[in-house]
């Protein structure tokens, strides 16, 4: 079996990710000319003032553009890294926290926060709340999946289904009962959108997705253990069930709060491990770090397509990285039902 | 090495109690009895797996006594059968041995290489794990346990479950005399729940004979395992023949 080199792919992948953070400040409903708008970001970057762009411009570059390709990066990096951790922790390749209902949990804390909450401390209420959703429902579902031989692939996607459902009846009675302005952002939310990029935001996502890349990258090797089977990582020194109880609430604040940035983006968290360990194989030494890349890589395109393609309106980017995710998914199936 | 004082165990409904047990550095130590014996309950017990009355001692320190990493350099388990479901080659397999050593990637390389040589499985070394026939399996776990035990300051311990099941003939054979080799040489402490008695009779030098959960007999494979033990424990009765090389066998 062939693998790519973990430097040369970070390298390949972290240089595309800066072509695509450009693409992202250029692409959108405002059509700049793409000279000045360049020369906009050299002279933000150097210093200087040779581009002729006016100063509300400027001010869609950097005001709305840039928070939002920071936080496609950001998001795309956390779900992509939750979603390698989740396969990791199940021992399954299709786990994923879209597919197996925690962003739907998560979605409802956001929901009920939005709706309950003064809009002077969404701020807030709205990542608390989505972590606290989606931490019950990894526990919800990784206990209910658990069987004698490891997880149920069988109960975790049936698992997966009836929380989605109790989630998307919650959300649908809040909607019913809410006014039409909430009603728009609730809708909104639960197809995934970076359009409400702001700089809380961004630092916020910025203190999680580094806090969870130190952590996750420390529980690689004992990650890896784990995939040979509990008692085998038991018996290779690992305290298996701290390492459960970190990387449970781990990936519940990181899908918590990528949930309560942009709403629910699904299957970032299932295509990127799951593309990077076929290249790349599958120790979480490197796959962590390269999906990290990959995600924030995936999540940026998703986010420029988004933009363009039915300009000067916008598309969710949780419906494109759907589009894009579930005959994947579906391929993903066909090759392994077998297995079961 | 290992010592068993007055261990009483309930799992899943099946009580095994053991009063005194031990085994030492350098014995190849086989468990045996009939299915539902308490073998493979015992090799847990004996893994720390199972919580229990009594004590289980290793080099005089209680199981749960020993730090995590600092017994997993010591005491190795082979399973029986392996359930990864994620694309690694046999060589990243036997590398997650090193879990709990302090190696560098260039070492673990070279033991990677030198394991695998040793249990016969080079060959195999970038060929997808999960794709491996059951006993090149067995024989690549294998392998990786005999890394995790390469940094042990004192004599190491390897329990392994049905090590042979899934091997050829020639395969069984050499199999285990090369973990006999690993007990005479180097002095591991291995202890083998089989099933073939035959394989206890050739390769072991001591074997506990299990029955209900409890110790029916304890004795070196060529006293123990007489017509009239096998009649009775296995239901069956055997022939037994000594070969002209002085090997013992039950036909």
């Amino acid at each position: 079996m062939t693998r790519l080199p973990l430097l040369p792919s970070a390298l390949v992948l972290g240089a595309l990710v800066l072509l695509g953070c450009l693409a992202s400040m250029l692409a959108g409903a405002l059509s700049l000319p793409m000279g000045d708008s360049l020369l906009s970001i050299v002279d933000k970057l150097f210093g200087g003032s040779t581009s002729r762009l006016a100063l509300h411009e400027q001010a869609v570059i950097w005001e709305l553009r840039l928070p939002r390709t920071l936080l496609a990066v950001l998001v795309g990096a956390m779900l992509a890294q939750c979603g390698a951790v989740m396969q990791g922790l199940f021992r399954n390749p299709l786990a994923d926290p879209g597919i197996i209902g925690v962003s739907s949990g998560a979605a409802v804390g956001a929901v009920l926060a939005i709706y309950f909450s003064p809009v002077s401390a969404s701020w807030w209420t709205v990542p608390i709340a989505s972590f606290a959703a989606g931490f019950a429902c990894s526990v919800l579902i990784y206990r209910l999946a658990q069987v004698s031989t490891g997880t149920s692939v069988l109960v975790l996607l049936l698992a997966g289904i009836a929380v989605s459902a109790l989630a998307g009846s919650l959300i649908g009675l809040i909607s019913y009962i809410a006014d039409d302005s909430r009603l728009r952002d609730l809708v909104l939310w639960q197809m995934g959108s970076l359009a409400a990029a702001d700089p809380t935001r961004v630092w916020l996502a910025l203190v999680v997705a580094v806090v969870l890349a130190l952590r996750f990258q420390n529980r690689a090797v004992a990650l890896n253990a784990l995939l040979l089977g509990e008692s085998e990582a038991r018996h290779l020194g690992i305290d298996v069930e701290s390492l459960k109880r970190e990387l449970i609430v781990l990936v519940a604040l990181g899908v918590g709060l990528a949930v309560a940035c942009s709403g629910v983006i699904g299957f970032v968290g299932l295509v990127v491990p799951h593309i990077i360990r076929s290249l790349n194989g599958p120790d979480h030494t490197s796959l962590l770090p390269l999906a990290a890349l990959a995600g924030a890589l995936l999540l940026l395109l998703a986010d420029v397509l988004s933009r363009v393609v039915i300009q000067p309106a916008e598309l969710p980017v949780g419906l494109v990285t759907a589009l894009l995710g579930a005959p994947f998914f579906i391929v993903l199936l066909l090759q392994q039902k077998e297995r079961w | 090495m290992l010592v068993l004082e007055r261990v009483g165990v309930s799992h899943g409904g099946f009580v095994l109690q053991l009063d005194s047990w031990q085994t030492a550095s350098g014995q190849f130590h086989a468990l045996l009895g009939r299915n539902g014996a308490g073998k493979s309950t015992l090799l847990k017990l004996l893994a720390g797996e199972l919580s229990h009355r009594g004590h289980i001692r290793l080099h005089g320190v209680d199981l749960s006594d020993w730090h995590p990493l600092e017994r997993a350099r010591h005491l190795a388990v082979m399973p029986q059968a392996s359930r990864l479901d994620f694309g690694f080659t046999a060589a990243e397999v036997v590398a997650l041995g090193a879990t709990p050593l302090s190696l560098n990637w260039r070492q673990i390389r070279r033991e990677v290489q030198r394991t695998m040589e040793f249990v016969q499985c080079s060959e195999l070394a970038d060929q997808s794990f999960v794709q491996l026939s059951g006993g090149e399996k067995q024989r690549v776990q294998l392998a990786r346990c005999l890394l995790q035990l390469s940094q042990a300051e004192q004599t190491p311990l390897l329990l392994l479950d049905e090590p042979t099941s899934a091997q050829d003939l020639g395969q069984q054979h050499a199999l285990l005399s090369r973990i006999r080799g690993l007990c005479r040489q180097s002095g591991y402490g291995v202890v083998a729940v089989l099933h073939d008695l035959n394989h206890a009779l050739r390769y072991a030098n001591i074997a506990s004979l299990l029955d209900a959960g409890r110790l029916a007999g304890q004795a070196c494979p060529f006293e123990l395992l007489t017509t009239d033990i096998v009649e009775r424990y296995w239901n069956y009765s055997a022939e037994r023949v000594l070969s002209a090389g002085g090997n013992a066998a039950l036909l």
